[in-house]
């Protein structure tokens, strides 16, 4: 009993800060009076009428070489406003075949930081006016599209129904000691200072705020944040051969408490000194195919490149898409000791915190676990409320970065294995995998910047995924060797079918993910991988010398 | 007006007054660094840094088989900004930043021939930059020296690449570039005081948030924002030649822009900017006056009707107007005088088009009616009490900046110049600005404060009698007036490439749209604001169409803003201008729905 009560006055005081607030109150009101209006305009009148607005306090620190290159504060908040005319079954979101999108041009709408109610109600009124009216326009095209096109191979409705969810969460702020970190970032950042065939080095601590605001005619009305702190170590320099060569190690947590101590910050920048050394002087890797292990890290970005964007939902229903997995649901995709997960509810993995997590998606839907591969057979997709032929609903991954028209997007990918082996074993059968084909050697990617993948249909499904650190595995016993200058390339269903075994050694990917609809915040999670075959080609590689005079050293009085 | 100081020196010099110039530039940089050894520039850090690089590349940076640099020269612009903006009373932003780039000017070849003036794409720009890079906030001699020995590495290997393209570019041609390519110079030694960032921010930030509010009250008015902007800081400037020398940075800017629509649907979207080299600059009582006036102006113009006629005859311009007038045909046209050479006309094509040195080829003909003549005088702080914010004692290329005759008794007599000679000068004025586009960077001349001096100057009754006496010359029942041209507002990267993607390949008009127009009721003497004209091929011929001004010059202080995101501060001095014939013809703008819900 005293359980139910605590949480009915949790509610009690959600709901009376949810009225104080004057942003929502002000942004309910306006989108009232404008679905009231908007709702009744003949012949095309608004059904669904969305405000999401984000606040955004970022606070940027970096130094090299032991001085503060820059420092910034910088506050902003951008309104997005999303409109939607027709019906549930067809709308004005619906893709127009053989146009342009022009989307990729909307930019954000700026709006006061200082909860000024009468400035925000009149650039709302402005920018819902605007949008319905491009809205309109958009409309007609499709409907007249309907008439002159055949029917498209999804016939599924353009919009789903999500319930109404009301919450006021939290509101966090980015609080640290600058000083403090102003001189460990001095102080780290010097260590570079002995290394002058490090040309470009840089720490930077980047602290942001994200508080979203978000109402809608479903009855939605959220308010919640999240903090996020990132230290980055980043260092590029260049081999004999003119090949750039670079090495970052990204900590992301919520809590500036969470980041690692100094030593171990100094452990990190010392273990980039010696990979980025090695790197520089190692031999260049001709093409190859053969057996391949793919560190636990480096294999959650090569299953975010390769597999993640592929089943997005809004890709299994466009005209203009690839489609590779859109027909294979209920087919094995990859062997049956792999389960692939997308879960942004998980904050934490192993006590570290998962940048991809969060509450609600953009459009109002809480965030849920995404069943995609289970045993090795597919069985979703990452849903937004843009439903797909079986997929009526979203399971909450519709996201954007502010400016952007929402589409499905990853969260938290999570690859399970229960087929798992410690790494020592795992190295062991790399081994053999080689000895069984004849291979003098194996490859070990250890860290991959990330890679590129043609989805659309009129280019052809591969992918390229680039890897930074990569070692040779010698079958005769020799030390593992540093090697550069490959690129992995390959097909995404062929690649998947190639996994044979799996280490225990799961990791984190922490990092920011480009697409349609801009910049948000991912995770990976997976164990390092065994595959059987994997095909390396040359990296484009620059054509500049390295500098003509050496670094300079000594100051000169 | 006494211009007697201001010399205009155009005159082709022998490559052995060449040799005696750079004896001179040895022996004055010796005094240079004599008078700087007791200075306390020499302890700065930076400077420390750049002279040590400096030094060190022009001695020993070559690449084998390949020419050592014979020019360097460092430019650092080290700025404080602050930007508050407001929109319909409520704060946009407030923020504040400290950056410090690093331009170099870096060549290979000689004198003669250099990698200059020609556009090329090469390689490069990765782990290594080339041509510029942002340097620590913070003083550390191994940081600075760290930064600035990469940057010059790239920009010199680059340097390399394009001259030899250029050598390969006129093998090809079979001809060359006979002009020089760049010219030697006296080094400057100027030492500005270092700019000091003082600025009661929260008395800003409530004025900007109150002026954003005037907009309030319109409800045609669909968008709108205040914003101001501040900086302060230096330029550093260092080269090879003996020039060292420290300019202050300071420009304060309030902009006001406005979108509204008309009751008719059409969209109209006015700007307009107060500039000031100090915070006192800005009178906030003035200020808050004329954007009321601004605003009530432009929701006049939503209340109009679209003018049902062109209009050939008379034309007068006033204030804004007639400065842009000027600005745009003969500023930009004495402006960026030598063109570059392109390596193949798609890069070329590609460009935007900005009407720069139209009148490069015109020096010794007539321009104006005799009794105008133009300075372009940097030197000039203010005029008539109110300050002038496009001058500066030193330019981009660290030289001493000249007062120049641009124009005297209608003929042209100079042009803003850097150091890219053209046939008829070759010296620079000290004109230079940097100038970015997407293949590169280069330095071009262009104008500072524009002056505008006439000698048949009537009064303003007088103006408005003799334009009625034109306009019925012309059968006319009325006769315009025009007080403000479009000028361009500040645009976001985005904004920029959409508009670098409309007008590619395009020529833009000489002159901008009229916003402001008037029209004179001949019989009755009542002026009525118009709208839906715009000019009908203007030439640069319209400058010599100009039959008589006011006896008053309006002083106009804008920002000049380009496609490639180039900015350079400008003023305009001038009087009132009647142009005896101009066509104006009927121009639709974009028409959209009006609003469907009221505003709130």
């Amino acid at each position: 009993m005293k359980k139910f009560f605590l949480c009915l006055s949790l509610v009690l005081v959600h709901q009376l800060f949810a009225q104080k607030d004057i942003v929502l109150k002000t942004m309910t009101a306006e989108l009232n009076r404008s679905y009231k209006i908007l709702s009744k305009q003949k012949p095309y009148p608004l059904y669904f009428l969305q405000y999401e607005l984000m606040d955004e306090h970022q606070v940027n620190i970096s130094a090299t070489l032991g001085v503060i290159t820059s420092e910034t504060d910088e506050h902003h908040r951008y309104l997005d406003v999303d409109v939607r005319i027709g019906s549930y079954k067809l709308d004005n979101t619906h893709e127009i075949r053989g146009a342009e999108d022009d989307d990729w041009w909307s930019s954000p709408i700026e709006v006061p930081i200082d909860d000024n109610p009468d400035a925000l109600e009149i650039i709302l009124w402005s920018a819902t006016d605007k949008e319905f009216k491009s809205a309109q326009e958009k409309y007609i095209k499709v409907l007249n599209e309907r008439q002159v096109k055949v029917l498209e191979s999804d016939t599924s409705p353009d919009f789903s129904k999500a319930p109404a969810i009301e919450y006021t969460g939290e509101i966090g702020k980015i609080d640290f000691d600058r000083a403090l970190w102003k001189s460990h970032l001095r102080e780290l950042s010097a260590i570079f200072k002995d290394y002058p065939w490090i040309y470009n080095s840089n720490i930077s601590l980047r602290a942001t705020s994200l508080t979203k605001y978000l109402v809608n005619t479903d009855g939605t009305k959220l308010k919640h944040n999240s903090i996020r702190y990132n230290l980055r170590i980043t260092a590029e320099t260049m081999a004999e051969d003119g090949m750039e060569l670079y090495l970052s190690s990204p900590n992301v947590v919520f809590d500036i408490k969470n980041l690692p101590d100094m030593n171990e910050l100094k452990r990190q920048v010392d273990s980039l000194i010696n990979n980025l050394d090695a790197l520089r002087n190692a031999p260049m890797v001709e093409p190859y195919s053969g057996p391949a292990i793919l560190m636990n890290r480096a294999c959650g970005v090569f299953f975010h490149e390769i597999f993640g964007h592929r089943i997005e939902g809004h890709r299994q229903k466009s005209e203009f898409e690839g489609q590779t997995f859109t027909k294979k649901l209920n087919e094995r995709i990859m062997p049956e000791f792999i389960s692939v997960y997308d879960d942004p509810t998980m904050d934490k993995f192993e006590g570290n915190d998962l940048n991809g997590y969060y509450l609600f998606d953009d459009e109002g839907v809480r965030s849920q676990r995404a069943v995609i591969v289970e045993n090795g057979i597919l069985e979703g997709f990452l849903m937004s409320r843009s439903p797909i032929a079986k997929f009526p609903q979203s399971n909450g991954h519709g996201r954007r970065q502010y400016g952007r028209k929402v589409v499905s997007r990853q969260g938290v990918l999570y690859v399970k294995s229960s087929k798992e082996v410690p790494f020592a074993q795992l190295r062991d059968a790399l081994i053999d995998e080689c000895r069984k084909q004849n291979k003098p050697y194996g490859l070990i990617f250890y860290d991959i910047s990330g890679g590129f993948t043609t989805t659309g249909r009129y280019g052809p499904q591969t992918f390229k995924v680039i890897p930074l650190l990569v070692k040779r595995v010698y079958v005769d016993g020799r030390p593992d060797e540093v090697v550069r200058g490959v690129d992995i390339v390959g097909t995404p269903l062929l690649s998947l079918s190639k996994i044979v075994l799996t280490g225990d050694d799961y990791d984190i990917f922490n990092g920011t993910c480009g697409a349609e609809s801009g910049w948000v915040p991912v995770s990976s999670i997976s164990p390092s991988i065994l595959v059987s075959e994997i095909e390396v080609e040359k990296k484009a590689k620059g054509q500049e010398r390295p500098p003509i005079l050496p670094a300079p050293t000594e100051p000169s009085r | 007006m006494n211009m007697k100081k201001i010399n205009s020196k155009f005159e082709i010099r022998n490559p052995k007054q060449i040799k005696i110039i750079n004896l001179w530039v040895g022996i004055l940089t010796l005094c240079a660094s004599l008078t700087f050894a007791a200075g306390e520039l020499n302890n700065s850090i930076l400077f420390r840094a750049l002279s040590d690089e400096l030094n060190r590349s022009i001695t020993r940076l070559q690449l084998e088989s390949q020419a050592k640099p014979f020019y360097i020269a460092y430019r650092v612009l080290d700025l404080k900004e602050i930007e508050i903006r407001a929109s319909f009373g409520g704060l946009l932003l407030n923020n504040e930043s400290h950056s410090r780039n690093l331009y170099v000017d870096l060549r290979v070849g000689n004198y003669q021939l250099d990698n200059s003036n020609f556009i090329c794409q090469v390689s490069g720009g990765g782990v290594i930059e080339t041509d510029e890079t942002r340097l620590p906030v913070e003083d550390e001699y191994f940081a600075l020296r760290q930064a600035i020995w990469l940057v010059t590495d790239g920009t010199y290997k680059k340097a390399l690449e394009t001259l030899a393209r250029k050598k390969a570019y006129f093998q090809n041609k079979q001809t060359n570039d006979t002009i020089q390519d760049f010219i030697a110079v006296r080094p400057c030694s100027i030492i500005e005081p270092l700019a000091k960032f003082e600025l009661d921010k929260n008395k800003v930030k409530a004025k900007v948030i109150e002026f954003s509010k005037i907009f309030n009250k319109y409800p045609q008015i669909l968008e709108s924002y205040v914003a101001f902007k501040f900086y302060a800081g230096n330029q550093y400037f260092l080269n090879n030649e003996g020039a060292k020398n420290l300019r202050e940075e300071r420009l304060v800017s309030l902009l006001v822009w406005a979108k509204a629509q008309s009751d008719n649907g059409e969209l109209i979207e006015d700007f307009t900017e107060f500039h000031g080299k100090d915070f006192n600059d800005l009178d906030f009582t003035t200020i808050e006056n004329a954007i009321n006036a601004w605003a009530e102006t432009l929701y006049m113009m939503v209340k109009l009707k679209d003018s049902e006629e062109d209009y050939t005859g008379p034309v007068l311009f006033l204030g804004q107007a007639a400065c842009e007038l000027f600005f745009q045909i003969l500023g930009l046209g004495v402006s960026d005088v030598r063109a570059p050479i392109y390596e193949n006309e798609i890069l070329e094509r590609n460009m935007s088009r900005q009407n720069l040195g139209i009148f490069s080829n015109r020096l010794g003909r007539r321009v104006l009616p005799n009794f105008i003549s133009v300075y372009d005088r940097p030197n000039k702080k203010e005029w008539d009490n109110t300050r002038l914010v496009g001058g500066f004692t030193i330019d981009d290329q660290g030289v001493r900046a000249e007062d120049v005759e641009l124009v005297k008794n209608g003929k042209l007599t100079g042009l803003s110049m850097c150091r890219t000679p053209i046939a008829k000068i070759k010296e620079t004025n000290g004109h230079a600005r940097y100038y970015k586009n997407p293949f590169g960077t280069r330095h071009i001349g262009f104008v500072s404060n524009l002056i505008i001096d006439s000698e048949q100057k009537i009064s303003a009754q007088e103006l408005l009698k003799k334009l009625k006496e034109l306009a019925q010359d012309y059968g006319n029942d009325f006769a315009i007036v025009i007080t403000k041209l479009v000028s361009r507002k500040p645009e976001s990267l985005e904004e920029r490439y959409q508009r670098f993607y409309q007008n590619r390949g395009k020529i833009p008009p000489l002159l901008s749209s009229p916003l402001n127009i008037y029209k004179l009721n001949l019989k009755t003497n009542a002026l009525e604001l118009i709208k839906g004209l715009d000019f009908s091929q203007v030439t640069p011929r319209m400058l010599r169409d100009i039959v008589v001004t006011g006896d008053k010059e309006y002083v106009y202080n804008f920002v000049y803003r380009d496609d490639n995101g180039n900015e350079y501060p400008v003023s305009v001095v001038a009087p009132a201008v009647l142009i005896e014939e101009m066509d104006l013809i009927q121009k639709k703008g974009e028409i959209r729905r009006l609003p469907i819900a009221p505003r709130p």
